[in-house]
């Protein structure tokens, strides 16, 4: 089953190549010869379209052999950093490393990797790309990272348990702070004993999937330009608040722990769930007859995006070999790849228009719609500390251990002396 | 006092009533094993349903199959990457610790108990400190993603040591004090005299060392990060997905997998210690 | 320790020097792998404690400032409380728990059923503790879970088990000797068989009750293991990572955080190594400090 898939992906990906070729080089091979070190990550679908990326790229340099290693991030960034950070200390980092935004700074005030600007010019297919992405890519007005996919916060709902409340789907995919609590409490379902047997949506327990809850507020955890903590805003306290209702006043929502509830949602015991794109895959391998809808609004609704790219690292033997190696990387048959495979919105727009990827689900239009309503996810060269700092005060607040009041005064501190260690370690003190 | 009847019936309810209670507990012990397995045959929608039940209802092989056949997951390659690492880590350290063990409990040469202290504290450090200044020794020696050098680390451990010890000096040393006597050499006394008194020590040295080895997981995550390196804790790990979104019954499934050698090898190795039962009645 | 030489007579020079040199003999290949994989390390680690690390952004000597940050830090005394804590009810219920269950594992039964028993309690030892959260943080789960489940079938109320800050550590505790228990039962079993039967038996002739044959006999024949499972389970438990991250992640907020915990946290995720660095010499030295007064007590209970 998973090979006729696979096959299918392809034969979608080759049409696509047919029309690329056209605006490439010739098929002539490169005698270079060489090892590339590649650091990706991602699940089976970045693997394969990766996997099937580097042997396009072998076509052409038949000598250079990519040597591949994949990381779920199944704990998070930080230990991904520290891991590559580690591979750089011991003088065997690799030549082209796959990271998200969360990292994006931490590596580049390390002077990890060299500045692609030129290689950005020289490649017009680069042009494709929704440039607020390359924006993003940039540190320091130079631009470090190549994107890849991206990622937005969306409310995944399940439309089975919709129809079965009958509750209407969001219309247009919009709809407000009042009308989605509304939802969630009509979705949430009480056998005679009282026990919960269906949640109307799980309060996140993830940094990365509580944010939008805080944009779409006209807010943020942290000031705009990421120099320090805006805790201390009362509308954070609101949004913190609003969640903290959605468990304890009407229980439409578990208590959020350590574990995510992904396999909840698929088991239909949970109807909504904030995640983003790389959901889709396990709906569609379970058969979920999910849909997707913007985050709801208060003052705007505007969610949180992160975002994958490739950086060539500043001890790589053969820039001009990681180069080609990313212009595959980030072609659009590897996009469209991974894509269809559920691990991330493309970064390219033609790649996003395919077919194949708007299939399922019904509004995956909404993905590339959305895109100008979005704020990166806070990403400061902290971030690692940053995002500990947040779960930890959140948790307790959303589990009735400290009040709202006293967590975000806390956490604020905190923060604080986290981002004045940061200034001394920059030598920016 | 007590007629034989009498304490003999007494006897048997004492021997029924602490029979059933184990058995209860043993029940309360595989609950979370019996939902793992019946876990692993089920679809994602069924998984979780309430009421829990702990036998699988059909047996759909579905989640095995995935395991098996995921591409970020060679599972045979790293089926055999683990059994190698555990296979020289166990043998390693049942030489290396029995030897030391044997000289800290039954030699005596000058010096011997501060190195044993010395030994002591090596259990102190966990692998959280210890592992990155080995990852940057093992970077420069091009020891990353081997295998082998996962097992390197570990053929000795003063867990080992600590433990072969305290099982000598709770047996008696007539029978190593008469050999010596009789002129036989300490690496004789060793070989033939204390190691088969110590059966069930090394068994349980064996099977402990293997099930840790089998386990480890945040050293193997720091040093082995290519696919074919891995060891089958970072396949599951693989297996739950990019951001931990993946399907979780095919992660059951891949453990069904995985703990299968070492049940077999615990049996194998508790036959040891129950054989063991019977002889010491013969002993001494 | 030291008094297995003191009680024996001194034997020939000549003996003394063939066994020095077997003695030396048998320890190098452990010290060698010793020296390089625990001691080189650790002096590693005890070096950058005094050192902002990160060779990138300009490493350089801070003295003992991660030290003060750790005592200063308004979070290290209930992370220290916690680790404590954690430390005394793990010991207790791992070391009494597997130890009971070897003794009543040391009786006679049919050997299936002796079987069945040993591995239903060392099962929780051989699976990953990092995947056995999947069932158990569904066995905890509040509205959805197990337990909570069958509690509200019976009539009582549900438990917030890992998300109420009083309850969490001791639901980690349960799953912790569950887990853990096993590995000491296997340990006490084989300890059980270097009991010898004849004196057993004559005291059982004797009409000696069961507990007293126990404490008088059995308990100071295994003591040097006892001794060892309590040293080691301790150091073990003082260390505490997995079986609290895999439930809570040392939440909800600082709950049931350990200085394990703390030291992956700072060193792997935030990469300040020099800071975890420190952390680790502390707890260090705080298991240092327990070792060697359970070896202080130890050597008036234990008998050699």
């Amino acid at each position: 089953m998973m090979k006729i898939t696979r096959r299918g992906l392809l034969a979608s990906g080759a049409a696509l190549a047919a029309t690329a070729a056209t605006t490439r080089f010739s098929l002539g091979q490169s005698s270079d010869s060489a090892t590339i070190k590649l650091a990706g990550f991602g699940g089976d679908a970045e693997n394969t379209a990766i996997t099937h990326a580097i042997e396009r790229f072998n076509k052409k340099y038949p000598n250079v052999q990519v040597d591949l290693s994949m990381d779920p991030i199944s704990t998070g960034w930080g230990d991904y950093v520290t891991k590559i950070l580690g591979e750089f200390n011991a003088g065997t980092g690799p030549d082209v490393v796959g990271t998200a935004i969360e990292t994006f700074q931490a590596f580049a005030a390390r002077g990890l990797f060299i500045p692609l600007d030129d290689y950005v010019k020289s490649t017009p297919e680069f042009s494709d790309f929704a440039p607020s992405l390359l924006d993003q890519a940039k540190y320091k007005g130079q631009q470090i990272y190549i994107p890849i996919g991206w990622n937005n916060i969306m409310i995944n709902y399940n439309r089975d348990l919709f129809d079965k409340a009958g509750v209407a789907y969001p219309k247009d995919g919009n709809w407000t702070w009042d009308e989605f609590r509304e939802v969630a409490r009509k979705l949430t379902i009480k056998d005679s004993a009282g026990n919960v047997t269906q949640y109307g949506y799980e309060v996140p327990n993830q940094n990365f999937f509580i944010q939008p809850w805080f944009f779409s507020n006209g807010t943020g955890l942290l000031k705009d330009d990421w120099s320090g903590s805006n805790m201390l805003d009362p509308k954070v306290a609101e949004s913190l608040q609003f969640l903290h209702d959605l468990i304890h006043v009407d229980g439409s929502s578990p208590i959020p722990g350590s574990a995510t509830m992904d396999n909840q949602f698929m088991a239909g015991q949970v109807a909504m769930i904030s995640r983003g794109h790389w959901i889709v895959q396990q709906a569609k391998t379970n058969g979920l007859n999910m849909d997707i809808a913007n985050v709801p609004s208060r003052a705007s609704m505007t969610t949180v995006i992160g975002f994958g790219g490739y950086a060539v690292s500043k001890t790589a033997q053969r820039p001009d070999l990681a180069q080609a190696l990313i212009t595959e990387l980030t072609s659009a048959e590897t996009q469209v790849e991974e894509g269809v495979g559920g691990g991330g919105v493309p970064g390219r727009k033609s790649a996003a228009d395919n077919p194949a990827f708007l299939d399922f689900p019904p509004s995956a239009a909404l993905y590339y719609a959305s895109l100008p309503n979005t704020k990166a996810v806070p990403s400061p060269a902290n971030f690692q500390e940053v995002e500990k700092i947040v779960i930890r005060y959140y948790t307790a607040m959303m589990a009735d251990e400290v009040s709202i009041a006293d967590g975000c005064k806390q956490a604020h501190q905190e923060l604080e002396d986290s981002f004045a260690r940061l200034r001394q370690q920059l030598g920016q003190a | 006092m007590n007629g034989l009847l009498q304490t003999r019936a007494a006897r048997r309810a004492v021997d029924w009533a602490i029979l059933s209670v184990m058995a209860l507990l043993a029940i309360g012990f595989l609950l979370p094993f019996l939902w793992l397995i019946s876990m692993s045959f089920r679809k994602v929608s069924e998984a979780y349903k309430m009421p829990p039940s702990f036998f699988p209802a059909s047996f759909d092989f579905t989640n095995y199959v995935r395991a098996l056949t995921s591409r970020g997951v060679p599972f045979l390659q790293i089926y055999l990457n683990s059994v190698e690492i555990a296979v020289i880590v166990t043998a390693g350290q049942l030489v290396t610790c029995t030897l030391a063990a044997f000289a800290f409990a039954r030699l005596k040469f000058p010096g011997r108990d501060t190195l044993f202290f010395v030994f002591l504290v090596g259990l102190m450090f966990p692998a959280q400190v210890t592992i990155l200044p080995i990852y940057l020794g093992y970077a420069r020696l091009g020891l990353i993603n081997q295998p082998l050098g996962l097992a390197l680390m570990y053929l000795t451990s003063s867990f080992g040591v600590f433990l072969i010890r305290q099982f000598m000096l709770s047996q008696p040393k007539a029978l190593e004090e008469a050999a010596l006597m009789d002129g036989a050499g300490y690496l004789k006394i060793f070989w033939r005299i204390s190691l088969p008194q110590l059966r069930p020590a090394l068994s349980a040295l064996g099977i402990i060392t293997f099930t840790q080895t089998w386990n480890y997981y945040f050293q193997a995550k720091v040093l082995l990060a290519k696919n074919a390196a891995m060891t089958l804790p970072l396949a599951m790990d693989v297996l739950r997905g990019y951001m931990a979104a993946g399907n979780l019954s095919v992660v059951m499934a891949a453990m069904s997998m995985s703990v299968l050698p070492v049940i077999l090898l615990f049996l194998v190795a508790q036959k040891f210690v129950i054989e063991g039962v019977t002889m010491s009645g013969i002993r001494s | 320790m030291t008094a297995l030489a003191a009680n024996e007579i001194r034997p020939r020079s000549e003996l003394s020097r063939a066994q020095a040199r077997i003695g030396y003999l048998f320890v190098v290949p452990s010290g060698v792998l010793y020296l390089t994989f625990v001691l080189a390390p650790v002096a590693v680690t005890a070096i950058l404690a005094f050192a902002y690390y990160d060779p990138m952004l300009g490493s350089r000597w801070v003295g003992f400032d991660n030290f003060v940050r750790f005592f200063t830090d308004h979070r290290s005394l209930q992370i220290f409380w916690n680790t404590l804590r954690f430390a005394f009810f793990a010991v207790t219920g791992n070391v009494t728990l597997g130890l009971a269950l070897a003794l009543l594992l040391n009786r006679a039964m049919p050997g299936w059923l002796l079987y069945f028993f040993r591995l239903s309690f060392f099962l929780p030892v051989i699976i990953a503790a990092a995947f056995v959260s999947i069932v158990w943080t569904y066995f905890y789960g509040d509205d959805l879970g197990v337990i909570n489940y069958y509690l509200r079938l019976v009539g009582l109320p549900g438990v917030r088990w890992l998300t109420d800050a009083s309850n969490a550590m001791t639901s980690i505790l349960l799953m912790d000797v569950w887990k853990n228990c096993g590995f000491f039962m296997v340990i006490f079993t084989a300890a059980l068989q270097g009991v010898p039967k004849p004196i057993i038996e004559a005291a059982i002739m004797d009409g000696t009750p069961a507990w007293r044959r126990f404490f008088r006999i059995t308990l100071p024949w295994i003591s040097p293991v006892v001794f060892f499972c309590i040293v080691y389970c301790s150091i073990g438990a003082l260390q505490v990572y997995e079986s609290i991250v895999i439930l809570t992640q040392g939440g909800p907020g600082d709950a049931t955080r350990s200085l394990s915990i703390l030291i992956v946290e700072t060193g792997f995720g935030n990469f300040e190594i020099g800071y975890a660095a420190a952390i680790s010499v502390v707890m260090t030295l705080i298991i240092l400090v327990i070792t060697a007064i359970q070896q202080i007590i130890s050597r008036r209970l234990v008998q050699v």
